[in-house]
């Protein structure tokens, strides 16, 4: 056989070996987040936080909604309501979240409130942060442009 | 003869590159049915969790006259008209046509057989149910020998039951967390669904 296309053949398919371990061997330090026993597993991780992040979330915006329903339609009385639901979502979740915590502001027949305190979510390899702000339906309560916040 | 060695000699000449191509392959194969296998391992907990995701998007869904499901549930445990109004007539305990319309039509694009409960987290007060098929749960509770009207009025009795009754038959369960009108008690969101799906 030609020794030329011989050698070329021996190199090639040495390469293609070489390379083919190599790949995986390194695939996994490669992927992002801890070893995982599968594809996906680390998403799934994530996707945990963001579970309790969003069921943190939706508790206080029905807290907001269930505050609002139950005020005489003030602002203070809103904000008297919702610090009740607060302090049971504190207990629930072992936070410190009061309604001195937020800054309220009412436009467009929506009170917003809006906070710089950050919520945590720690599991095993991730730590989720995020703000629990939030807005409730308000149609009934007079425009007030500027900031209203008990700070 | 002379034809006969040289086809012997290339023979001899392409083992090596012949052994490598093999082990190539089998590399390759051995590897992308491992990970095939893994991506089909995807363990009970990870499911939950994305079971739980799909709950929490239900309760975020929009319904007529409300923001949302959850604020047609937080209605329910202020005693709203409104909110009263989508409850059976007959048993107030069970969805009316118009929810269970849309729970079904919502819930059953992911999975054919569900439940979801809504009860007082403290109290274990049920305030509704729906289930996906009337029938399939009815009659599992007519086979288990146990009274349905005992069970829906012995409060968390009831709620031990299903889970205790299903989770054999595949069902598992997620939850969520509501206020209700009492600061101090909450609900519970509570969706049963078949883990084969």
């Amino acid at each position: 056989m030609n020794k030329k296309a011989l050698a070329i053949l021996i190199i090639s398919s040495l390469g293609f070996f070489i390379a083919i371990l190599l790949f995986y061997s390194h695939v996994g330090s490669r992927q992002p987040g801890p070893d995982s026993p599968y594809l996906g597993h680390n998403a799934m991780l994530a996707f945990n936080a963001y579970y309790e992040a969003e069921s943190q979330l939706l508790y206080l915006d029905s807290a907001a909604i269930m505050s609002w329903k139950k005020s005489d339609k003030t602002l203070d009385s809103f904000k008297i309501n919702l610090n009740e639901y607060l302090t049971n979502f504190s207990k629930l979740h072992h936070t410190d979240l009061s309604v001195n915590d937020y800054d309220f502001i009412v436009k467009d027949g929506y009170i917003k409130a809006i906070t710089s305190k950050e919520l945590t979510i720690n599991s095993k390899f991730y730590t989720y942060t995020f703000k629990p702000n939030f807005k409730v339906k308000a149609a009934e309560l007079p425009v007030q442009e500027e900031t209203v916040s008990l700070i | 003869m002379h034809k006969k060695g040289q086809s012997e000699d290339i023979f001899n000449d392409l083992i090596p590159a012949v052994i490598l191509i093999i082990a190539t392959i089998v590399i390759i194969t051995i590897n992308g049915a491992n990970e095939q296998k893994n991506v089909s391992g995807m363990s009970e907990s990870d499911l939950s969790s994305l079971r739980r995701i799909d709950l929490i998007t239900y309760m975020r869904m929009p319904v007529k006259d409300y923001g949302s499901f959850s604020e047609l549930i937080i209605g329910l445990s202020a005693g709203e008209d409104k909110s009263i109004a989508l409850v059976d007539s007959v048993d107030p305990y069970k969805c009316g046509d118009e929810l269970s319309s849309v729970l079904r039509r919502n819930i059953g694009k992911s999975y054919e057989q569900w439940s979801l409960r809504v009860f007082n987290r403290v109290s274990g007060e049920i305030f509704f149910e729906c289930f996906s098929d009337d029938d399939f749960f009815t009659e599992a509770y007519r086979l288990s020998s146990v009274d349905y009207q005992e069970l829906l009025f012995g409060s968390n009795m009831n709620l031990d039951f299903e889970q205790a009754y299903f989770s054999p038959l595949g069902m598992q369960y997620v939850n969520v967390t509501l206020p209700s009108s009492n600061p101090n008690q909450d609900m519970f969101v509570k969706m049963g669904v078949m883990s084969n799906e």
